[in-house]
């Protein structure tokens, strides 16, 4: 009940952070600006340090496991292979995509298939050229203890920017690779994706992980969409058990911009997803879906924040979780529509199946609203299967494990078969199932 | 729309009516909160030693805790060391015997509230037990109530007499450190109710207090204590109005409410404190800790509200449900005029087996209001079968004015089943157009929408009180579209 909030926990936790970043900073050849960024970044981390759950943003998702864990935060990355690469990665997800490889938050162009294109550059070598990048201005670090250490921390990630009227066909397939070592390792993601005037992509971004000892990957994706530019973005996030995922995305919608994003949360012990949009110009749309499958003692975290900033703004958000063994699962979604925001149309729903005994949920969809010419509604269900849709699949001689299968598979699939993009619906759609059915068998009857 | 305009404005307008003063003698100590103060208070209710270290704990606790901050609600720091803590009308000394005996002052003031005791008495067959300030003053129907075994009476007459009663449940529901507004009402508390109802009795009348804030700069901290024993029955009923003043003042109640097997609980509120002025000076900050145990199997527990006073609330009655099978109900209405800010709801804990629960909530929303239902449902691990629906609707009446929505769901057994669905709207221009062509003024249009809108809830309220309950809407929002 009461405010109180706890310190910032053991300084010497902070400490390690704070003695790489001065470290780092002192190397210097990076631009005034983000010199000044990282510096300005570095400071809301040491002022706000790890999130609690005092915090109500942090309330059902501790992270002092994280804060206790000593990375490597200065260690360099690991060499992968092709074959390494293949055998884990999502099989080519169209023929002509351009493929962009990142190993432990570092570009690896080797591993990479994209033609030179005047659009995309690695955020190191545009760094290094002296570009002066527009980060930070959809994620603030203040307030983001995950986001202020990547802005202080990041190497590399991808800067794709598209002229007016551009339109790249083929997917931009991003795929970070976190090599585990027997030291715990920290990386961290950049992205800085800048669409101009009627300019439009698809994005995948995939996060694997190679290895099972400790990692910590923080993505930071930053997404600026001009006038009716569009954007379609997928998320794969699959790391390993002992993989802790902290990502903050964010968009900014000008005038009759569309923002599409789903996310796939399937792996890591540890994953958190949160996704901020402001719909800055008329006519802006978005619409975040997403599906979280837990098993085991995972737990997997999915926020939303839509701002609705002008009248006629239009926000669907669509997640779903499955719950198994002992995981658990948070879905924070809020919409906020400001006053004069009017003829905003904002639906949120959030469903949630447990299937077993000590799986959990925790949700919370808000709404907070200043204007009243509004279509705005939210709903958000828990439930077990239905047993009666068991029992009729069962008087159609389908086993009992097959029919919990099928009718929990049935579940996901209402976002899963949002996913355009063919071979990428297959291959989600087939780390779910295998991921599913091992949750179906494991049901005691 | 020309005349709604003028309409709007001659509601908007519309003074608080229960805005006098009555001047009575009191007796007060001066402002400020120490350990003396609440030895005095304890002193002058002659109150068991028990009791005097169970507030000194409590205050003990307060003075460590900090001011909850997570609501959405914006108001200065109150200066605790402002306000008076005891306020008592002089004639208490010898306390009336019946409602002869009573201050014809006093009984002019509930008069003009529209709740003439004796009327009552006589007519409405409520029993009334009025809480002006800080002292109960008169409870009536008290013998006929006595016939049954059915303890209606004022909190310190109830520590007085039924010691051992209070002394068990007291706390029992809302712990002394619950929360800051708790532990500072457990303290500093001076009167309330107390309600007992012997196995099997079903309560033969509506029950009801009435409370009024009087004495500037006086808080009003009241106990309310309602316990149902087994297969017992009761409905009671709270309204609540203060004085129009320019200062705020403060409201922090108690009531604690419980529930052993079969026994049912059915507590109304209509809630209609000074809002405070168009300019939002003034009015009662009411920041009121109300729960209910369903201790026993089957029991039940409903709470419904219809909040249209305060400058602000903050609010969330709330069910324990224990027992198995237990049910709990929250059906509220909160109104937000001017710069009223409210920020209510309530929290649904499923502990037993095959518990239900069900959250009706409306909220409007006009003017400059703000209007925020935060609500929890919490289903623990062994509350198999157990089943959640909650339902919150928002009305937005002008474009200055906000509705939040804050649910909070956490489940912990898959056999729960719980659904949450919200939706915000406005009085629809075709709605009234429609209504209008079929010869419905613009203002009967608004209030048949409004009270349609409401209507979930006012079906829950005891007839007197939902009458009185759409009449207080009628006077905050009809009219308020254009």
């Amino acid at each position: 009940m009461s405010a109180i909030q706890s310190p910032p926990e053991n300084p010497g936790q902070l400490e390690r952070w704070v003695d790489a970043f001065e470290e780092r900073d002192a190397v210097g050849g990076e631009r005034e600006s983000l010199r000044e960024l990282r510096r300005r970044a570095m400071r809301a981390f040491q002022d706000e340090g790890f999130p609690t759950t005092s915090l109500e943003l942090w309330r059902y998702t501790n992270v002092q496991s994280i804060a206790r864990t000593d990375y490597g935060l200065t260690a360099a990355p690991s060499s992968l292979s092709q074959e390494a690469l293949d055998a884990i990665s999502p099989p080519t997800i169209a023929a002509d995509a351009h493929r962009l490889v990142f190993v432990d938050g570092h570009f690896a162009p080797e591993l990479s298939s994209h033609s030179r294109t005047a659009w995309f550059s690695p955020l190191s070598a545009a760094i290094a050229a002296g570009e002066e990048l527009d980060l930070g201005r959809c994620v603030d670090p203040e307030g983001h203890p995950f986001a202020a250490l990547n802005t202080a921390f990041f190497v590399d990630g991808a800067w794709i920017h598209l002229a007016a009227d551009e339109k790249v066909a083929a997917p931009i397939h991003l795929i970070h690779v976190t090599t585990a070592g027997a030291k715990p390792r920290a990386v961290h993601a950049r992205h800085l994706i800048q669409l101009a005037a009627g300019a439009r992509a698809t994005l995948v971004e995939t996060y694997l992980g190679q290895g099972s000892g400790e990692t910590l990957s923080t993505a930071v994706i930053e997404v600026q969409l001009e006038r009716e530019a569009e954007l379609q973005h997928v998320k794969l996030q699959l790391e390993e058990e002992n993989a802790a995922h902290i990502a903050q995305g964010a968009a900014r919608l000008a005038q009759g911009a569309r923002f599409d994003s789903h996310l796939f949360s399937l792996g890591a012990r540890l994953a958190r997803n949160a996704f901020d949009v402001v719909l800055l110009g008329e006519q802006a749309s978005c619409r975040l879906a997403g599906l979280y499958v837990c098993d085991g003692s995972r737990h997997a975290d999915c926020q939303t924040y839509v701002d609705h900033a002008v009248p006629h703004g239009t926000s669907e958000q669509h997640y779903r979780g499955v719950l198994d063994g002992q995981s658990h699962g948070v879905f924070n979604g809020r919409v906020l529509v400001r006053e004069d925001a009017q003829k905003t149309d904002a639906q949120q729903q959030n469903a949630n199946l447990l299937l077993s005994r000590d799986a959990s949920v925790d949700t919370k969809p808000q709404l907070e609203i200043y204007a009243d010419d509004v279509k705005c509604s939210h709903g958000a269900t828990i439930g077990q299967l239905d047993p009666q849709a068991i029992f009729y699949l069962r008087s159609r001689g389908i086993g009992e494990h097959a029919a919990r299968g099928m009718l929990t598979r049935a579940f996901a699939d209402e976002i899963l078969d949002e996913i355009e993009l063919e071979p990428l619906r297959r291959f989600a759609s087939e780390r779910l199932h295998s991921k599913l059915s091992d949750a179906a068998a494991s049901q005691g009857v | 729309m020309t005349t709604a305009e003028g309409k709007i404005q001659e509601f908007v307008d519309r003074e608080y009516e229960h805005a006098f003063v009555t001047d009575i003698d009191t007796e007060s100590v001066p402002p400020g909160l120490d350990e003396s103060v609440i030895r005095l208070i304890s002193a002058k209710k002659k109150e068991p030693e028990w009791l005097l270290e169970w507030r000194l704990k409590a205050f003990e606790k307060w003075q460590a805790m900090a001011t909850p901050e997570w609501a959405m609600v914006d108001y200065p720091p109150i200066d605790y060391q402002a306000i008076t803590y005891y306020s008592a009308p002089k004639s208490k000394e010898d306390a009336p015997k019946s409602l002869d005996e009573v201050d014809p002052e006093l009984l002019a003031t509930y008069e003009k509230l529209g709740i003439p005791l004796k009327e009552q008495e006589a007519l409405a067959g409520v029993a009334v037990d009025a809480v002006f300030d800080s002292v109960s003053v008169a409870t009536t129907f008290k013998s006929k109530l006595a016939e049954m075994g059915v303890l209606f009476c004022s909190f310190s007459e109830a520590v007085q007499e039924h010691p051992e009663l209070v002394q068990k449940y007291l706390g029992s529901v809302v712990p002394t450190t619950d929360n800051f507004y708790a532990a500072l009402n457990s303290a500093v508390f001076t009167d309330g109710s107390f309600v007992y109802i012997p196995k099997g009795v079903r309560c033969p009348m509506e029950l009801s207090t009435y409370f009024r804030i009087n004495a500037a700069n006086t808080g009003q901290f009241e106990r309310t204590l309602i316990v149902a024993d087994e297969g017992s029955y009761v409905s009671y009923l709270e309204g609540c109005t203060a004085p129009m003043r320019d200062e705020n003042q403060l409201h922090a109640a108690v009531v604690e409410l419980v529930a052993l097997d079969d026994a049912r609980i059915k507590y109304s509120t209509v809630q209609n404190w000074y809002p405070g002025d168009k300019e939002g000076k003034g009015g009662i900050y009411n920041f009121v800790t109300k729960r209910g145990k369903c201790q026993g199997k089957n029991s039940r527990i409903s709470w419904t509200q219809v909040e249209t006073g305060s400058a602000i609330t903050w609010k969330y009655p709330s069910c324990l449900l224990l027992g198995e099978g237990s049910v709990g109900e929250f059906y509220s209405v909160a109104l937000t005029n001017n710069f009223q800010q409210a920020d209510t709801g309530t929290k649904m804990i499923h502990v037993g087996k095959n518990t239900r629960s069900t959250i009706i909530s409306k909220g409007i929303s006009a003017g400059r209001g703000q209007n925020t239902y935060r609500g929890l449902v919490k289903i623990q691990k062994g509350a198999e079968g157990a089943r959640n629906f909650s339902q919150c609707d928002s009305l937005l009446v002008g474009d200055r004015c906000g509705a939040h929505t804050v649910p909070y769901i956490e489940v912990r057994n898959p056999s729960a089943q719980m659904e949450h669905e919200a939706t915000t709207s406005k009085i629809g221009e075709d709605q009234l157009f429609y209504c209008r062509q079929r010869g419905i003024s613009e203002e009967d249009a608004v209030s048949m929408i409004v009270s349609g809108f409401c209507k979930d809830v006012f079906r829950e309220l005891p007839m007197e009180f939902a009458v009185e309950a759409k009449k207080l809407l009628g006077v905050s929002l009809e009219g308020a579209v254009g």
